[in-house]
């Protein structure tokens, strides 16, 4: 597994991403986790920055690792692409220990990554971040007609879903017959 | 740059759907079966519904309002721009959509199975379009809906005959809040309500009987253009002092030609005043403030008091305000 310098892949393994410190140093040491997402390149993170992520929150509270455990076994989010973890991650660490204000300027604002960043931080649970994202999502649309609506949000039409609908029929049909074809072949 | 949201899971298209307003939504319900089915199933919403001038619809989301306009234009569909004026009770221009007129008679209906409103929160014939009343009163009934406010006014056809079809209807709605009524009805015209709301204000209520006040279970009444006699006006206060009758009624006004001094209410004989008596201030309901000065009080078996009022002269009228301690000001004059 690689490590990277602010999400940078490296193939030589290297000191894992520290998240930027605020100029006042914490009088207490703080602890911290390792992240990875598809790309395994791996994420270091403040438990403080990370207390953001319910999901994460929760297997923190119940492992109980020390900080060379933590190191040895970052979590592994698999489903979630490398440069989304990434995103996820700096805004944690932006929000590390304070709310969100209404009008977040530090939020991510690719577009086009606006629907694998909804779909992590959902499966994340970091609930301001997702009520954001929502916002965003929910924004795209403002004083669009239907047809425009159906464009940006991809919604099939009723036709369209017809269709769709007897071609997953017909496919399940067809899936049974060959299971029923393959029972009978095992009897025999 | 477009998403693909029907992939969401089914909790994240709710939290995006309950970022959106009713207009984005009558948008979005249009665009498919299966996506109208999504916000429809998202249950029930805390929204009321009502028509308003002009063949609009109105949905009120908490403080926020939002307006249904009709039009024979489709270049205007879905065209969106601010209510020229504030909503009532409120500061905020609603936001306004244009949308098919020939959807006129269904929007309603569209709209509370769509949304699953369970809330009507004014019906009234303010288009002079009794018919259309009749329609979304049907529906209301239909669905079993909660009413707040029903306001007729007066039509112009004769004698208001099409409204008195309307009040056999009205009387199968659910109204909780209001019920206003001007309409000069044909003089054998007869009507018994069958449940009351909170406040009741009839102009030319002839139609409204002693049998009608007895039974009335309204917080607020006020009744202009009566023919309830001082007789009438005893029986009722008579009632009113036993222990355990009218428990909601805080005010009453009634101007009645039929009052007068040739009979006595409750042993007074009108006009039922005393100078010395403070004036009385008293709130309730919706931001409603009632007073009386120079009444009379009386006072019920239980210790509740009322302040009665009794004026003669070409407009002879009656006032009645019962006090609850919490709610009172009492002044001096």
């Amino acid at each position: 597994m690689s490590s990277t310098e602010q999400g940078t892949s490296s193939a030589a393994p290297a000191e894992p991403t520290t998240a930027p410190e605020s100029a006042a140093a914490p009088e207490v040491p703080e602890s911290f986790y390792y992240v990875h997402g598809k790309d395994k390149v791996v994420h270091k993170v403040s438990a403080g920055a990370l207390q953001h992520s319910a999901l994460i929150h929760g297997m923190i509270s119940n492992l109980g690792y020390t900080e060379e455990q933590a190191k040895a076994n970052p979590f592994p989010f698999e489903n979630i692409d490398g440069d989304i973890l990434q995103m996820v991650v700096d805004w944690c660490n932006q929000h590390k220990g304070k709310p969100t204000p209404p009008e977040d300027t530090n939020l991510p604002k690719q577009k086009e990554k606006l629907f694998d960043l909804v779909l992590a931080v959902n499966y994340l649970e970091i609930k301001e971040l997702l009520t954001y994202c929502c916002k965003q999502v929910a924004m795209m649309v403002k004083g669009k007609s239907p047809e425009e609506i159906r464009e940006i949000w991809m919604i099939p039409t009723d036709a369209e879903d017809e269709a769709a609908e007897k071609e997953a029929k017909k496919r399940a049909g067809k899936e049974a017959a060959g299971e029923t074809a393959a029972a009978a072949g095992d009897a025999k | 740059m477009p998403i693909a949201l029907l992939k969401f899971p089914s909790d994240l298209l709710g939290e995006v759907f309950k970022l959106c307003n009713p207009l984005e939504l009558y948008c979005l319900s249009k665009c498919s079966k299966r996506v109208r089915k999504s916000i429809t199933w998202r249950g029930p919403r805390n929204w009321k519904i009502r028509h308003g001038k002009s063949k609009t619809t109105w949905v009120r989301c908490g403080e926020d309002q939002y307006v249904f306009k009709h039009t024979i234009n489709p270049d205007e569909y879905y065209k969106t721009s601010l209510w020229p004026y504030s909503a009532i009770f409120s500061n905020i221009q609603p936001l306004s959509m244009f949308v098919d007129i020939a959807e006129r008679g269904d929007l309603f209906n569209y709209l509370l199975d769509t949304f699953k409103i369970t809330i009507v929160e004014l019906l009234d014939n303010c288009d002079e379009d009794i018919e259309f009343l009749r329609q979304t009163s049907s529906i209301a009934i239909d669905k079993n809906m909660e009413v707040e406010q029903v306001n007729l006014y007066d039509l112009k056809n004769p004698r208001g005959r099409d409204a008195v079809d309307f009040m056999s209807v009205m009387n199968q709605l659910k109204i909780t809040q209001s019920f206003y009524c001007c309409i000069e009805f044909p003089s054998n015209f007869q009507h018994q309500f069958t449940t009351y709301p909170n406040e009741i204000c009839v102009l030319n209520s002839t139609w409204f009987k002693i049998g009608q006040l007895l039974n009335c279970t309204c917080v607020k009444i006020e009744l202009i253009g009566s023919v309830l006699r001082n007789q009438d006006f005893d029986v009722f206060f008579k009632k009113w002092k036993k222990t355990g009758t009218y428990p909601n009624l805080r005010w009453l006004k009634i101007a009645s030609k039929k009052i007068d001094n040739q009979s006595t209410i409750l042993e007074i004989v009108p006009p039922i005043t005393n100078a010395n008596n403070p004036l009385i201030e008293a709130s309730f309901g919706y931001n409603d403030s009632f007073e009386i000065s120079k009444a009379v009080r009386i006072t019920k078996d239980d210790g509740t008091e009322g302040w009665l009022k009794v004026e003669l002269g070409n407009w002879p009228k009656l006032k009645f305000l019962v006090v609850k301690p919490e709610s009172v000001n009492v002044t001096n004059t």
